[in-house]
């Protein structure tokens, strides 16, 4: 379980998310969905460790992981996988290379790294596409790459950016079915962010409304 | 369209004039050594193994201080670039004072400390000092010297590149690895291509720099063409001896070109909302805290401390005002109509790099970057050879030498500047003011000038430090009766009192530090903006 506990983020002197509450059983599919600048990333941010609330405390299980002014419990600590909205693939390695490095860090043995990257290329239908660096990737490619990276560490929770604004509407609708795919497949908590209403009542099992940084509506 | 093409072509046409010219000198000269043909002096490289012997020197001289520079300077440029260690700006101010002074100052200074009557001789006795001393005069004080030197160029750059970084790719890694991972397997390798041509930047100026391995007799091939120019006056051979300088520096840059050039990922500098991650260096902030400012003692604070001792108390400072007012007022002045005219060509040919406004755009960068690379004995002694004729009097017997001399040697500090400025600014500022129906001279004085104005600022200081710490050209070239402050403290040192040298030596200083200090303010407001 998440929980986001009167979490409140400001950044100078404007204030990005103001007495946060939420909390997300595991398996859910949550969907925080408003307008451009009214604290959905921070939301992200802040569980992922990134950033640290100003007031406010973050929960995961019974632990406290965020408190105010003070990371408690490291990114990497947090077993949470993350799609940004850029994607952040690493541009020196190849997809395998991006893959590989959390498992590495991680302390997973070679062989059970090969097998868990070839299971989940495949899981992306990108099993011929290992070696390739991810500027020679199509747009969709690189959005399934992206997801890859992030769940082939199974994660407790997958925290996705906005991950399919820059694309087209027919690889959008189809990167949607892969992540409600996965999504089945693998059971994982999903906290998804994006301005669309058609995406949020798509992979919804619960949408959370934001505006000016409070939760509008759940 | 035509004012465009005349402006920049005049740019590049001075650029060329100023750096072409002494090369081409070198060649003509080279060729002809005290009237006989000067391939003669190549035939030493056949027949004696003195050459040999100083190209070794030199390289292991630039290599050794490549290694210390790259050791020091990568972990110091993330610890005061990246992370959260107390009062970082301040102490990456107190490193780079080494680089703004003229290195051989601080070779004085150490020899203030080490040398045989030095304070760590009248501290711990002449056994001591005799140890320190010849340790000092040879390679390793050469090493520590230019190191120090050289240390802020690599922790200024890294600074520089891990803000090029997409803090989203570090970010992605901190969510599953901690900072050493991700700076190792991450951050590092996106910004290796930069960190390679920073090395590649050190090994060429430590292996071009003349006044420190002169002061501590470490002869090294710059030292041989030097000497043989003042000293032998025998400009062929001295033309010659700049063969194997203009060579290594040809060489690395070509390798720079093909293998680094194409390999640069995200090396530009982000602007907008991208927020920087900082490294919470925890439980080890406080030894790390420890370590830098123990390195800073060593290597700046100590030998700061040594001059102002030296120079206060050996109440000389009158003297050396006296001796040398008229020297750090033409310094100042030189220095100053340089900064103007190096920051008025540079951003011209940084907009010309950068908008590939002529076809020889390219040509122009590589140039501007080989003429930096190139030691400055070298472009000082082909100066000489070009300019120093009856017909061309009216240059070489004024400071315009001198001018022509940092255009050659500095251009490249201030057109890259520029072009790094005017990559920030969205090509659609200019391309609006062009649809609104202004001409290409309105355009750029109205939108692209005033929208890079920080830039050019910072092209100016950066550029004025340059030319007033300058000595390898204003030591070759500056015109009878007008010498500079650096220049006038090298030929003083041979016969001045210790008292006289550091009170020249303090002033010099203070002249480059004025300029450091106010750049520092304006990067600290600017930082305090950007954060805001």
């Amino acid at each position: 379980m998440i929980c986001f506990d009167a979490v409140t983020r400001k950044f100078g002197g404007r204030t990005a998310v103001s007495d946060f509450s939420l909390t997300i059983e595991p398996g859910e599919r949550v969907v925080i969905f408003g307008p451009s600048g009214c604290g959905k990333t921070t939301v992200l941010r802040l569980l992922a460790g990134l950033s640290a609330p100003d007031s406010g405390r973050i929960l995961m299980g019974e632990v406290v992981v965020s408190a105010p002014g003070r990371v408690i419990q490291p990114p990497e600590r947090r077993n949470l996988g993350l799609v940004f909205q850029d994607l952040a693939l690493w541009p020196h390695l190849t997809v395998r290379g991006n893959l590989e490095f959390g498992l590495k860090a991680r302390g997973v043995t070679k062989a059970e790294r090969t097998r868990r990257i070839g299971e989940m290329l495949d899981l992306v239908n990108l099993g011929d596409r290992a070696g390739s660096r991810p500027g020679e990737l199509s747009g969709g490619e690189q959005q399934r790459v992206a997801l890859a990276r992030a769940l082939v560490l199974h994660p407790q929770a997958l925290l996705m950016d906005e991950p399919l604004s820059s694309l087209d509407s027919g690889l959008s609708l189809q990167l949607r079915s892969d992540i409600l795919r996965l999504h089945r497949n693998l059971g994982f908590t999903l906290l998804y962010v994006t301005h669309s209403g058609e995406e949020a009542l798509e992979i919804a099992t619960r949408l959370v409304r934001m505006s000016a940084g409070h939760i509008a509506e759940s | 369209m035509r004012a465009k093409s005349i402006i920049l072509t005049a740019a590049a046409l001075t650029l060329m004039i100023a750096g072409l010219v002494p090369v081409l000198g070198l060649f003509v000269s080279s060729l002809f050594s005290h009237g006989r043909p000067g391939y003669l002096y190549f035939e030493r490289f056949a027949d004696s193994t003195q050459p040999w012997l100083l190209l070794a020197r030199s390289f292991t001289l630039a290599g050794l201080t490549t290694l210390i520079a790259l050791l020091l300077g990568i972990p110091l440029g993330i610890l005061l670039g990246k992370s959260n260690i107390p009062f970082r700006r301040c102490l990456a101010f107190l490193f780079t004072i080494p680089l703004v002074i003229p290195p051989y100052i601080l070779a004085v200074l150490w020899f203030y400390l080490l040398g045989r009557s030095g304070l760590a001789g009248r501290i711990f006795g002449p056994w001591v000092a005799e140890h320190t001393a010849g340790w000092l005069f040879g390679l390793p004080g050469c090493v520590l010297v230019l190191s120090s030197v050289m240390l802020p160029v690599v922790m200024l750059l890294m600074i520089v590149l891990l803000k090029t970084v997409n803090p989203r790719l570090e970010e992605a890694g901190r969510t599953v690895s901690g900072w050493p991972r991700v700076l190792r397997g991450i951050t590092i390798p996106l910004i290796l291509p930069g960190i390679l041509l920073s090395a590649i930047l050190v090994f060429l100026l430590s292996f071009g720099e003349f006044g420190v391995p002169m002061f501590l007799r470490f002869d090294v091939f710059p030292v041989e063409a030097f000497t043989r120019f003042t000293a032998f006056l025998d400009q062929g051979a001295a033309a010659a001896a700049t063969y194997p300088l203009i060579f290594v520096t040809l060489v690395l840059l070509t390798v720079e070109h093909v293998y680094l050039c194409n390999r640069t990922y995200a090396l530009r500098p982000l602007t907008g909302a991208h927020s920087h991650l900082d490294i919470e260096l925890g439980k080890t902030r406080g030894w790390a805290f420890f370590v830098v400012v123990a390195l800073c003692l060593l290597l700046v604070l100590l030998p700061i401390s040594i001059l102002l001792w030296e120079a206060l108390s050996g109440g000389a400072i009158g003297e050396a005002i006296i001796r040398a007012r008229d020297s750090l007022m033409r310094s100042l002045a030189y220095a100053a109509l340089g900064a103007t005219l190096l920051t008025t060509a540079g951003f011209l040919l940084g907009y010309l790099i950068h908008n590939r406004a002529l076809r020889i755009w390219k040509s122009i960068d590589s140039l501007s970057v080989f003429l930096f690379a190139l030691p400055s004995t070298v472009i000082g002694i082909g100066m000489v050879t070009a300019w120093n004729h009856p017909a061309t009097g009216f240059i070489y017997g004024t400071p315009a030498i001198l001018l022509l001399g940092y255009l050659a040697q500095y251009s490249a500090i201030a057109s890259r500047i520029s072009v790094s400025t005017l990559a920030q600014m969205p090509a659609g500022m200019e391309e609006a003011a062009q649809a609104a129906g202004a001409g290409w001279l309105r355009r750029f004085e109205r939108i692209v000038v005033p929208l890079s104005w920080k830039g050019i600022v910072g092209a100016w200081l950066i550029s004025f430090i340059f030319c007033l710490r300058d000595t390898g050209i204003s030591m070759m070239v500056y015109p009878p009766g007008r010498d500079t402050l650096p220049v006038r403290i090298f030929t003083l040192m041979a016969n001045g009192s210790t008292g006289l040298i550091s009170s020249l030596c303090l002033l010099m200083c203070l002249a480059t530090m004025v300029p450091l200090v106010l750049g520092g303010i304006f990067l600290y407001y600017q930082g305090r903006e950007q954060e805001i």
